[in-house]
């Protein structure tokens, strides 16, 4: 019992000298921080889809790739973009020890170690229709295991239009304008004939017309670069490019679109409605090619641009 | 050679060899030999050669009979339990962190047979030095014991490397204590049941260690306090059981002596001092001069909370701060940034200017959150006036 007592009293002595200690040592201030020994920001850059009546987006901050919008056929579509390493103090590359490479994408020189300030460029992604998702991750390039990662988002969503059966119309024709008064009373019937306007894909523009598509857009590059995407037969399509061509160059150009509404009030109410509908065919063909031409230089304003942009910072 | 000096030799033999192994563990030697195999081959080995060397000589025999064993084996097992619920009930106050430990399979094969070697070896030395040397009871032997073990616990470049109290209170409170600790329960469990007792007790408290994911990441006078008390009560209360278990004394006895009274004793005596000197978040102070009347007089205890984050300050707090190692208590009256730091400007509440220097945010020591009356002339009585510089305090 004696010795039972000793060893509690050595216990009370020793934990109150502890105690002692403890609250002189830890007197003062403690300043919680973090420091951060690195980072990585990556994001997508110069993005380019080849195909008719999609958009593309990049959103920089969140390193997401956004495509949408919808095709006239159920085809695959290319992708390009580069991926830049923007104000990251590592090198990356692509995580492709964990990571297979999602089906469809090719990441050109895929192993390569990207530097602050460098592109990964001639990228490239073969999507289908629908809407999908998939994700590139990038660690610090002498990761084991560990480290830095980012992760970048490819996200589409991309419909395929219906094909739009024309209605019967079985509408009396008395007093009607026919469809081929209304071309002759039309300034734009002197439109050049339609051997005379380039035709290089007249079934496609049919379809275009058709199905609703924009027939101003070969290859829409960023995302600004499809602005009528949403009415895509709309007349005031060539006005609203920032660089409209030269008349000069086009001399197609001002009857269509200026005489465009005209033509186009009540069309199918004709009983030749086909007939009219060739016509329209032509000067819908007539504003593609304006469109086309407004795009590529469009194009290639923004192309240049962006690639400046990275030199520059490169 | 009689029976007595064979059991010295013997003794001596096992005391030799098991601080060979350790010199072996702390030279040279084991970084030529390579460090991982020595390490979890043959230190492994050299301890197992103590198990056979014992299991080898003649049997001793315990304290406890044989129908009481299993009494010991059982509180043996239940008492490392409790000792791995208190080490996480303090993780909760404490903290966790992930185990640093492999949990392979392979590591935790090699972590077994390594970790398992050597404690049986140390088991079966420990039971067999003590059960030799005495049949009673011997404090003596028992601290001698554990003491032994527990020097030889830690390599030599751990004691080489205390400069200073700080860190050799520190090393100590935290790890040597309660392994001494540990150790001294041990050494009465190798004592009343065997090896086996103190296997139980030790195996399930390497286990968890060895094993478990995650850890209490505990502060060095949470590991002091919770390393040393629980394992000291552990003795006092199995010592206590024993006795009425084996019949030695009546259980009403055990009951007059009120080991639970003890255990509370103890407690609240290291909490009291504890709560004085300023472990616990809040701590007392005395207050002797009249500058905060009427809100604090002179011989009134003020409970100070310390600061936590420095923001949490406001105009109109009473805060405590050390000035030219003299505390003083007064309102905070407004806040000047100085380099992008809060600075304070303060007055007493009986004061008729401001005090003429700013408090830095390093001068507070807390805020005033409760003021008991008159509860301090005790200390102000014991301490003469030429021990308070009236002068200096504003």
């Amino acid at each position: 019992m004696k010795g039972r007592k000793l060893v509690l009293i050595a216990c009370v002595f020793v934990l109150s000298i502890a105690g002692i200690g403890y609250s002189a040592w830890t007197e003062g201030l403690s300043i919680k921080s973090i420091l951060s020994t690195g980072r990585i920001h990556m994001f997508f850059a110069n993005p380019a889809v080849y195909a008719e009546g999609l958009e593309i987006e990049v959103d920089v901050d969140n390193g997401v790739l956004a495509i949408y919008g919808t095709l006239a056929e159920d085809a695959p579509v290319l992708v390009e973009f580069d991926i830049y390493n923007d104000v990251s103090s590592l090198p990356v590359k692509y995580d492709s020890d964990n990571e297979d490479l999602p089906e469809g994408i090719t990441l050109y020189q895929g192993d390569t170690v990207i530097r602050p300030g460098e592109y990964l460029r001639g990228n490239q992604l073969t999507l289908v229709p629908g809407e999908n998702e998939l994700v590139l991750t990038f660690i610090q390039y002498n990761a084991n295991g560990g480290g830095w990662k980012e992760k970048l988002k490819i996200y589409w969503n991309i419909a395929v239009a219906e094909e739009i059966v024309e209605p019967e119309l079985n509408l009396t024709t008395d007093g009607a304008i026919t469809g081929e008064e209304l071309i002759e009373d039309s300034p734009s019937a002197e439109t050049p004939d339609k051997e005379d306007t380039p035709s290089e894909e007249p079934d496609k523009d049919v379809t275009d017309k058709e199905t609703g598509s924009d027939t101003g857009t070969g290859s829409n590059t960023g995302s600004d670069s499809t602005p009528d995407s949403d009415n895509p037969a709309a007349p005031d399509n060539a006005p609203d490019h920032e660089s409209t061509p030269d008349p000069a160059k086009n001399p197609t150009e001002e009857p269509a679109t200026t005489e465009q509404p005209e033509t186009g009030e009540t069309p199918d109410e004709s009983p030749s409605a086909n007939e009219s509908s060739n016509e329209k065919t032509t000067e819908s063909k007539t504003q593609t090619e304006t469109n086309e031409a407004n795009s590529i230089e469009h194009a290639e304003a923004d192309k240049g641009s962006g690639e400046n942009v990275g030199d520059g910072e490169e | 050679m009689s029976e007595t000096e064979k059991n010295k030799v013997i003794i001596l033999f096992l005391l030799l060899s098991v601080i060979g192994i350790y010199i072996l563990d702390n030279t040279l030697i084991n970084t030529l030999l390579g460090s991982c195999r020595f390490i979890f081959l043959l230190k492994p080995l050299l301890w197992c050669g103590i198990v056979l060397t014992v299991l080898s000589l003649p049997a001793r025999r315990y304290k406890s009979k044989l129908r009481t064993r299993r009494f010991i084996n059982s509180w043996s097992l239940i008492f490392a339990f409790i000792m791995i619920c208190v080490q996480l009930l303090a993780g909760l106050a404490d903290g966790f962190g992930r185990s640093p430990y492999d949990h392979s399979v392979a590591g935790i094969v090699m972590n077994i047979f390594s970790i398992g070697a050597v404690l049986a070896g140390r088991e079966f030395f420990r039971s067999y030095i003590v059960n030799t040397l005495i049949k009673k009871e011997n404090y003596i032997v028992f601290l001698s014991v554990s003491l032994f073990l527990t020097a030889l616990a830690f390599p030599v470049q751990k004691y080489l490397d205390l400069q200073g109290y700080e860190s050799t209170v520190k090393f100590f409170a935290q790890f040597f204590l309660p392994e001494f600790s540990k150790n001294f329960l041990a050494t009465y469990l190798v004592f009343l049941g065997g090896p086996a007792s103190s296997l139980l007790f030790l195996g399930t408290l390497e286990a968890f260690h060895w094993l478990s994911p995650i850890l209490p990441d505990l502060q060095w006078i949470t590991a002091a306090s919770v390393g040393i008390l629980t394992p000291v009560f552990m003795f006092t209360t199995m010592q206590s059981m024993y006795e009425v278990e084996a019949r030695e004394r009546y259980q009403r006895d055990v009951k007059e002596e009120g080991i639970p009274s003890f255990i509370i004793t103890v407690l609240l005596s290291v909490g009291i001092v504890w709560f004085v000197v300023g472990v616990f978040p809040v701590y007392p102070s005395v207050v002797v001069t009249g500058s905060m009347e009427p809100m604090i007089h002179p011989g009134d205890v003020i409970l100070v909370k310390k600061v936590a984050d420095i923001n949490e300050i406001q105009i109109g707090d009473v805060i405590q701060f050390e000035r030219d190692n003299i505390r003083i208590s007064h309102r905070i009256t407004g806040i000047v940034i100085k380099d992008g730091i809060p600075n304070y400007r303060t007055k007493g509440d009986n004061n008729n200017a401001e005090d003429v220097r700013l408090v830095s945010p390093e001068q507070i020591k807390g805020e005033i959150i409760k003021v008991v009356p008159n509860i301090g002339w005790p200390t102000m009585l014991i301490k003469s006036n030429k021990d308070i510089p009236f002068d200096e305090i504003d």
